[in-house]
């Protein structure tokens, strides 16, 4: 089988799981999944920034929170969830495009220590602004979506809303990298001097990479809030931020597939290591680093590998 | 008036602490260009070591830092270098920072799981109480975090501008291949900074847990200054670091006082966001020559 | 008197109070091919820095086709209808042959919110079988760029260049580090555009064999100012040049 195929294959198969895992599981399990399926959104849009165009960024926590603030608060003032969750992508999308500003004159790690500045500000906006944020008290009472008076109220229900955004969001990631725009990515990410010289536009084509991988995590976060119901500035610390960091580079970046084993690694894996008790971030940590020094191009650069010395094999 | 000179005081001396961690930081850079996230937590663990020596070996605190010292060094230093950044050194940038993000989070969780997730007192190892200067008092302790700090700083610059050795890492720093070309052991030099980056870690550990008290996450904030320190000082240079690291501590002191202690912590990261957006180099860094 | 496609005035640069280009005046006409030449740390390289928008030259003006284009970004000079290449390879080693053609023109065509809803290949299919053919890349236009042989790869890199249909191309050493071979094809493409497409060339290089039979018209750089201009065979025979070259 080709890569393409395989590629295709292994989308197709993490669908059907995705599709057929809550069934039988009880409330908690199916609450985990969707907090995979919209941590895998905003990890997409990370995949975008760094694996795609090379940016990194350290403010998708960032983006994540805004994006779940702007949906609970619109949606707790009586707006519908339908016109919020829009409206954080587009506010998402145009923060992300100004903080892609500093990608044009610093790179590489001073990026990483302007994205990383820029998420612990937010999280202090987010605890200090009492009166627009609710501070520490945050917001609550946040309501679930009806679709066509279709409640999605439920846990179910609930979840393959995540997964139908999911869908989406990657079908649009898909369409990009494919598209004119992700080859001038890629151009940009292999050598921006010469993609210039070709009439490539650094600042353009930067910006916007920012600005989509952000409005991603916008939109995650924007179903995060009527997920939980309630919010508050915790989640959305810098933790957060190199979690993501974290899904896109064990997953694979630059990969389509890496991104839903990374969020998948760090949603489940904690549960899955709960016989190890409370040994499991060490574990975890312990096996980045492994992964790290063994195969930088993570997980799906570690199955490449497999499966082309298995094709290799008599 | 006495505040403010005891605001400085205080200022200067955990800016002088911030500056070690961030003197550390710059030389795994400048040498191995090793941006270490776990810097923080390099901090952290030494203080455990010596509360670790102190409680099961009954030693007092002097002999708890010479072990936690030696060990620090070991782990911190050598293994660190062996165990992580060696066999990285050709997978480019990305990989390293996610490590050594790993290696924070696996620290930090070691420290919670075999020690203890309560903040653990730590004695100060000088003595509490003010002093006069003619009209003003500062206290005792500032001043003697300062004289630790300022003797570290001046042995560590004797070092690297008059020994041998000290120079030949100036070399590897500015320019790994021309001192390879020149005969200077390399590796060796590599590992020297890692062990003085350990070193410099557990004194600032000594210095800074009196006062925050020690706590399995106390390296989130301090590896944040460390890395705000080094690049508003300069990422090229020693001196921005140490420059940093008081300007830091100043900073954080004055606004903590003057300004909303709500934002207390934003005023470095602001100013960190500006230095990098208008000038890169740092505020006492080299400028390099710049392409369009 | 007809004016020049490009014309570069009084480029001036230092670096700390070394002078690396002092005045530099040169212009290039319509279907010329002008070799830059002059001895190791003449200028050249800064010259073609300064003008194609990687360093800002201290002074002086570039205008191309009559129109001010001094201190312009290299992708706008790009879509301006100037390309080049570089001392150094430079293809995208990620993307496959045909990605890295496409790439190189894309830019060209459409709007930016086009370009994202446009077909993959931007019509552009027939151009870019068109270069894998001339440079004799059809059978790896799938293969990754950083596949390819060196020699391949040099000729991606010019093929890139062209894809766009640049009015002027600079080319930075396009005979370095190509075996003899190899150099005949180089020039004899070079020429067969100049000839037949019409396609200006400003051309960096140190083989002075490939030079002088290619240009027709030389410019002689030494300790950043221009030490003469002219005819091949005038600059062959001039004794200053010659100076330059032992190390005056």
């Amino acid at each position: 089988m080709n890569a393409q195929g395989f590629k295709r294959l292994a989308l197709a198969a993490i669908l059907a799981v995705a599709i057929l895992a809550p069934l039988g599981l009880k409330n908690y399990g199916v609450y985990l999944l969707s907090l995979w399926a919209l941590y895998a959104i905003a990890a997409q849009g990370l995949n975008l920034t760094l694996g795609y165009a090379g940016q990194i960024s350290l403010a998708q926590a960032a983006f994540f929170g805004i994006g779940a603030y702007i949906s609970a608060l619109a949606t707790t003032a009586g707006m519908s969830f339908w016109l919020a969750l829009p409206l954080a992508g587009l506010a998402c999308f145009i923060i992300g495009a100004l903080i892609g500003f500093p990608a044009l004159r610093v790179q590489h790690h001073y990026l990483a220590f302007v994205t990383l500045g820029f998420n612990v500000l937010v999280f202090l906006v987010l605890r200090n602004e009492e009166w627009l944020t609710g501070g520490t008290y945050g917001v609550a009472n946040i309501p679930r979506p009806a679709l066509f008076g279709l409640s999605l109220g439920g846990p179910l229900a609930f979840y393959y809303l995540c997964l139908a955004l999911l869908v989406l969001m990657t079908a649009m990631f898909w369409h990009i990298v494919r598209s004119p725009w992700g080859r001038a990515f890629a151009a940009l990410r292999d050598n921006p001097e010469r993609a210039a010289s070709l009439g490539i536009s650094i600042v353009t084509y930067t910006l916007l990479a920012f600005a989509i991988g952000s409005a991603a995590a916008g939109i995650a976060g924007a179903a995060f809030a009527p997920l939980v119901e309630y919010i508050d500035p915790t989640p959305f610390t810098l933790s957060l931020s190199l979690a993501f960091l974290l899904m896109v580079v064990v997953g694979g970046q630059g990969t389509l597939t890496g991104p839903f084993i990374g969020a998948a690694l760090v949603t489940l894996l904690p549960e899955w290591l709960r016989w190890t008790e409370g040994y499991y971030l060490m574990v975890y940590a312990l096996a980045v680093m492994v992964l790290m020094v063994v195969c930088p191009s993570g997980l799906t650069g570690l199955f490449d590998m497999a499966r082309r010395r298995w094709e290799r094999s008599p | 008036m006495s505040d403010i000179v005891q605001l400085f005081v205080s200022g200067i001396s955990t800016g002088a602490i911030y500056a070690l961690a961030a003197m550390g930081f710059t030389l795994l850079w400048q040498t191995t260009g090793t941006i270490n996230f776990a810097q923080g937590e390099f901090v952290m663990l030494p203080a455990f070591i010596m509360l670790a020596a102190m409680n099961l070996l009954d030693v007092g605190l002097l002999s708890a830092f010479v072990i936690s010292l030696v060990v620090s060094m070991v782990l911190l230093g050598a293994a660190f270098k062996r165990a992580l950044v060696d066999p990285m050194a050709h997978h480019g940038v990305l990989p390293l920072i996610i490590a050594t993000i790993a290696l924070g989070i696996f620290m930090k969780e070691a420290v919670k799981t075999f020690y203890s997730a309560e903040a653990q007192p730590f004695a100060a190892f000088a003595p509490e109480g003010a002093m006069r200067i003619g009209p003003v008092s500062v206290s005792i302790e500032n001043i003697a975090v300062l004289a630790v700090a300022v003797v570290a700083i001046l042995a560590l610059q004797l070092f690297l501008q008059r020994t041998f050795a000290g120079r030949c890492m100036q070399a590897v720093a500015q320019n790994r291949e021309s001192a390879r070309i020149l005969g200077v052991p390399v590796e060796r030099m590599v590992l020297y900074t890692f062990l003085i980056n350990a070193a410099l870690a557990t004194l600032a550990a000594l210095l800074v847990t009196p006062t925050y008290l020690a706590k399995f996450d106390n390296g989130e904030s301090l590896g944040l200054i460390a890395f705000i320190a080094a690049i508003v000082g300069g990422f090229n240079q020693m001196r921005g670091a140490l420059a940093g690291g008081l300007l830091i501590g100043l900073i954080d002191n004055f606004t903590a006082v003057y300004i909303s202690t709500q934002y207390r912590h934003a005023i470095p990261l602001i100013l960190l966001i500006v230095v990098i957006l208008f000038r890169p180099q740092g505020l006492f860094g080299r400028a390099e020559e710049r392409r369009l | 008197m007809t004016q020049a496609l490009f014309d570069a005035r009084n480029i001036a640069r230092s670096y700390g109070g070394v002078t690396a280009l002092n005045n530099v005046s040169f212009a290039v006409f319509e279907g010329e091919i002008v070799g830059l030449i002059g001895p190791n740390g003449s200028g050249k390289t800064t010259l073609f820095n300064c003008l194609l928008g990687q360093l800002r030259a201290d002074g002086g003006t570039v205008r191309l086709r009559g129109r001010d284009v001094t201190g312009w970004r290299a992708n706008a000079l790009a879509r301006a209808g100037l390309g080049r290449t570089f001392q150094l390879l430079q293809v995208f080693g990620g993307l496959s042959v045909r990605d890295n053609l496409i790439v190189a023109a894309q830019e060209h065509i459409a709007t930016l919110a086009r370009r994202l809803f446009a077909p993959r290949t931007l019509g552009l299919d027939e151009q870019v079988e068109a270069a894998l053919e001339r440079f004799r890349l059809t059978a790896l236009g799938d293969a990754p760029a950083a596949s390819l042989s060196y020699g391949q790869q040099k000729l991606l890199d010019l093929a890139m260049a062209l894809m766009a249909e640049p009015d002027i191309v600079f080319l930075d050493e396009p005979a370095g580090g190509v075996t003899p071979s190899m150099l005949d094809e180089i020039g004899e493409i070079l020429l067969t555009l100049n000839r037949v497409t019409g396609t200006t060339f400003a051309i960096i290089e140190h083989n002075m064999d490939f030079i002088m039979e290619l240009s027709d018209r030389v410019v002689v750089l030494a300790e950043g100012e221009v030490l003469t201009s002219g005819t091949p065979e005038e600059v062959r025979g001039d004794e200053r040049v010659i100076e330059a070259y032992l190390g005056g």
